[in-house]
């Protein structure tokens, strides 16, 4: 009857690191399924703010269009257009500050992108907050293109004046 | 017992028949009538001063610019149109805090 209760016992332990190496297996397939979960999220993401970003460059390109043919056609019809040839590389620097800073996003969101499955959580995080910052230029090369566009350039051309001979 | 039972019943369907044979003629009139008001309400000088008024916009509108001249406004309204303002609100940083958690 003891040697029966042993072998039972013995039995039953046996089964015990078969039971660890199922759970360990199923934490790293839960793992993996998140951090493809985690991949896709930033695909997608990026490719949203990818396509906002080339909308918004098109808008661009054509407002220093419009303003090229206007200072184009003030200087042929006389009028004083110093300001507003100021006023366009200005507005050519600003848009390229915008542009340095969506590429520089866009690689940071690679980044943070490549970390998401590396099993090493502060790293992941730290990257992912470096994207939201170089976001944050992003966003703030927009404000000082709009306000810049606002405050100075509309001024420039309600003001622009025939040169007296 | 069943008799007056069936009795209540064809009176309510009956009833129930004739309120709703009532209520649609009535919105038929009231609808014929609003509509008849609506075109005999109409003065017609008035609209005939609305036409003038859109004869004039039209006018000025159709007036040639002085190609000597920039049309300040005009160049204005190109320039708005594109719509600056509203690029910023694009690149929010929610959606990145979304994949954070």
């Amino acid at each position: 009857m003891k040697s029966k209760i042993v072998a039972g016992t013995l039995a039953l332990l046996t089964l015990i690191p078969a039971g660890v190496v199922i759970a360990q297996e199923q934490e790293v397939e839960q793992t993996q399924n998140a951090c493809e979960t985690v991949e896709e999220a930033i695909d997608s993401t990026l490719t949203y703010f990818k396509s906002q970003y080339l909308d918004h460059n098109n808008t661009y390109q054509s407002l220093l269009l419009n303003l090229s043919t206007l200072n184009s056609k003030a200087e042929v019809l006389g009028y004083d257009t110093e300001e507003l040839t100021d006023n366009l590389i200005e507005l050519e620097t600003l848009i390229e500050s915008f542009t340095e800073n969506f590429d520089t996003f866009e690689q940071q969101m690679t980044r943070t992108r490549n970390l998401a499955c590396s099993q090493n959580e502060t790293l992941y995080i730290r990257q992912l907050d470096q994207a939201k910052d170089s976001l944050l230029e992003v966003r703030t090369s927009a404000e000082d293109i709009s306000a810049f566009f606002e405050d100075t350039v509309k001024e420039t051309v309600i003001n622009l004046e025939l040169i007296e001979e | 017992m069943e008799h007056e039972k069936n009795l209540k019943l064809n009176v309510l369907a009956i009833t129930t028949f004739i309120l709703g044979l009532i209520s649609v003629v009535s919105l038929i009139l009231v609808l014929k009538s609003k509509n008849i008001t609506g075109t005999l309400s109409m003065p017609q000088e008035e609209t005939m001063e609305e036409v003038q008024i859109q004869e004039t916009e039209e006018t000025i509108e159709e007036e040639p610019a002085d190609p000597t001249k920039i049309n300040i406004e005009a160049e204005i309204k190109k320039l708005d149109d594109l719509n600056l303002d509203q690029i910023e609100e694009n690149y929010n940083i929610e959606i990145l805090e979304q994949i954070g958690n």
